[in-house]
């Protein structure tokens, strides 16, 4: 009996000791190299930030995939980054203070009000339709842009230095109190992700043959997306929408674990959070002292890689079930 | 093909050799209608008796399939109850229902790169937590070896043909352990193989006690397999009762709107065809 377990384990130990290797490459390199205060006030949360961002992510497309048996889904795709970002920014003009706890909870509403309007317009005879949910991000995002574009130019945000990293994606904003207004969704998502594992698994059935198996499809939905919403909305607060990590994370980690929920999304987490950390070190250093976006970062890589996955997934299907 | 590898054994458990206690299906005025208010099924009430395999038989449309799904509960009537022995199934959850009843759907596609043997395990889901967990591994194992997939066990669902599949969604019903199990034309895409495999185990099922819930295009194959046969025509049950009664030339003639011809001989129907 071949243990796909065993397997799992080596993965994670080393995709651990990636994260572990660009986490150290990161605190240490950038200009005044090894300043003790730099490493600490700015490297630090700034690394601490992408690990949870990047975790939240990964394990938030595990969620959406899972949960919408959808191999396409994406936070940013399916419309709950541009959300959560339309939340933050209605924060922002309201007065609310920027990495404040206030903030990420203003993304959160944002982010689930999107998922919600997104999976009540795919539902079709009580079965969530794969092109619908594609579409409804489409025009969630499209609407969620436009207000969030409205909103910083009539609020006088515009032109801010803060404003400009976060709109394309950054994690130049990142600080301790930043870090401290993720951690908790994210661990709170985290946490509701590896127990709703198991019932992932059977829901690849379809919701009918779910059910009939005893999955209470209609709670295990909500549970995930609610977790999805919780790994990825805060971290929108602060370093703005990064796509494409949390669809191409699981699905390279999914070609070495298999399918089974609980191992991918252990060891997508781990694998997510070294991704992002891995871009962001590129993003500061590649053409320093200038920094590039590291959103533009993981589109560019992204895109293309989701048009290989779109490809392969029809040909193997056959078109959209 | 043998169940008596299936059957549940250990302390305080039945001996291998009894029959379990069946459960039987009542519906109560049940009726399904479409959000314009057209009938999907027209009020209906009927009993599926314990322990016995009733085949449900009908023109296509007719709503076979709506009564099927309403009997398995995983389809709400918009009128009337189900009743699993007695009770209402409206007071039971998933889980409940799941270790009551097993269901083979038509659509038997497998999201991911799931193996086989992942797909059975999940026939265990209902009893996750109780005392049966400890026989997981034993059950599994032996629906594997009763459906002969022992050898696909660790292939990707993808890579299966039709009817390895649907060998393999039938280890996750066996593996269920349910006391009623209910088919949704489970012969569709099977080959003479496929089909003989597939009447073996609707058969052992039902030696082991199952009530089973069957519906079919195939007259003269069911009524060799079932004690009962219910014929639903015109979203409605137009009969219901043993073989011989139902299936006839009157009956089938009014059901399918034509001359359909039927000679019975000793050892069932020897002769079914359409006269036109």
């Amino acid at each position: 009996m071949p243990t796909l377990r065993g397997r799992s384990v080596w993965l994670f130990a080393i995709v651990l000791v990636a994260l572990s290797v660009s986490v150290v490459i990161s605190l240490l390199s950038g200009a005044a190299d090894s300043d003790p205060v730099i490493i600490w006030n700015i490297r630090a949360p700034r690394v601490l930030t992408a690990v949870l961002v990047g975790a939240g992510l990964a394990v938030a497309g595990v969620l959406l995939q899972g949960s919408l048996r959808n191999p396409l889904a994406d936070p940013a795709l399916v419309g709950v980054s541009a959300g959560a970002a339309l939340g933050a920014v209605a924060g922002a003009a309201l007065g609310v203070g920027y990495n404040s706890y206030v903030a990420a909870a203003f993304a959160l509403l944002g982010g689930s009000l999107a998922v919600l309007i997104v999976v009540w317009v795919s539902r079709t005879h009580g079965r969530i339709e794969v092109v619908t949910v594609l579409l409804g991000g489409i025009a969630i995002t499209a609407f969620a842009s436009a207000v969030v574009a409205i909103l910083i130019s009539v609020s006088g945000l515009a032109g801010s230095r803060p404003v400009s990293f976060w709109a394309t994606g950054s994690f130049a904003l990142s600080n301790w109190n930043g870090v401290l207004s993720i951690a908790p969704a994210v661990v709170i998502g985290m946490v509701i992700a590896l127990f709703i594992a198991p019932a992932l698994n059977v829901l690849s059935l379809g919701d009918d043959a779910a059910f009939a198996s005893g999955i209470e499809v209609g709670k295990t939905r909500v549970w995930a997306l609610g977790a999805a919403v919780l790994l990825t909305g805060a971290g929108v607060a602060v370093v703005g929408v990064i796509a494409f990590i949390g669809l191409l994370v699981p699905h390279a980690v999914r070609l070495l674990t298999g399918p089974g929920h609980r191992s991918l999304m252990i060891v997508s987490a781990i694998a997510g959070a070294f991704t992002v950390v891995a871009a962001d070190t590129v993003a500061r250093l590649v053409v320093s002292p200038v920094e590039l976006p590291v959103g533009a970062i993981t589109a560019i890589v992204g895109a293309p890689l989701f048009l290989v996955i779109v490809a392969r997934t029809r040909s193997r299907q056959g078109g959209w079930a | 093909m043998t169940m008596s590898k299936d059957t549940p054994t250990g302390p305080g458990r039945v001996p291998s050799t009894s029959r379990i206690p069946a459960m039987s299906i009542e519906l109560v005025e049940c009726a399904l209608r479409t959000s314009s208010g057209r009938f999907r099924l027209k009020p209906t009430t009927l009993t599926l008796a314990s322990g016995l395999v009733t085949a449900v038989i009908g023109p296509n449309g007719a709503g076979k399939s709506s009564l099927v799904a309403i009997a398995a509960a995983t389809l709400k009537p918009t009128e009337g109850k189900v009743f699993f022995d007695a009770n209402s199934v409206s007071d039971m959850d998933a889980r409940q229902m799941a270790q009551s009843r097993a269901v083979l759907a038509q659509d038997l596609s497998v999201s991911f790169g799931f193996n086989a043997i992942d797909v059975v395990s999940w026939g265990r889901t209902p009893w996750r937590g109780t005392e049966r967990q400890k026989q997981d591994s034993t059950v599994i194992e032996a629906a594997l070896h009763n459906l002969g997939i022992v050898e696909l066990a660790y292939r990707p669902m993808s890579e299966l043909s039709g009817g390895e599949r649907k060998r393999v969604h039938l280890a996750r019903i066996l593996a269920q352990e349910t006391r009623c199990v209910l088919m949704d034309e489970p012969d569709s895409d099977l080959d003479l193989a496929g089909l003989a495999a597939l009447d073996l185990t609707i058969k052992s099922m039902n030696d082991f006690g199952k009530t089973m819930v069957i519906s079919s295009h195939d007259i003269q194959r069911v009524s060799r397999l079932a004690d009962r046969i219910v014929v639903v025509a015109e979203q409605k049950v137009m009969a219901h009762g043993e073989v011989r009664e139902i299936v006839t030339t009157e009956i089938l003639s009014e059901a399918y709107q034509t001359t359909v011809e039927v000679q019975w001989g000793d050892e069932g129907i020897t002769h079914i065809s359409i006269v036109s």
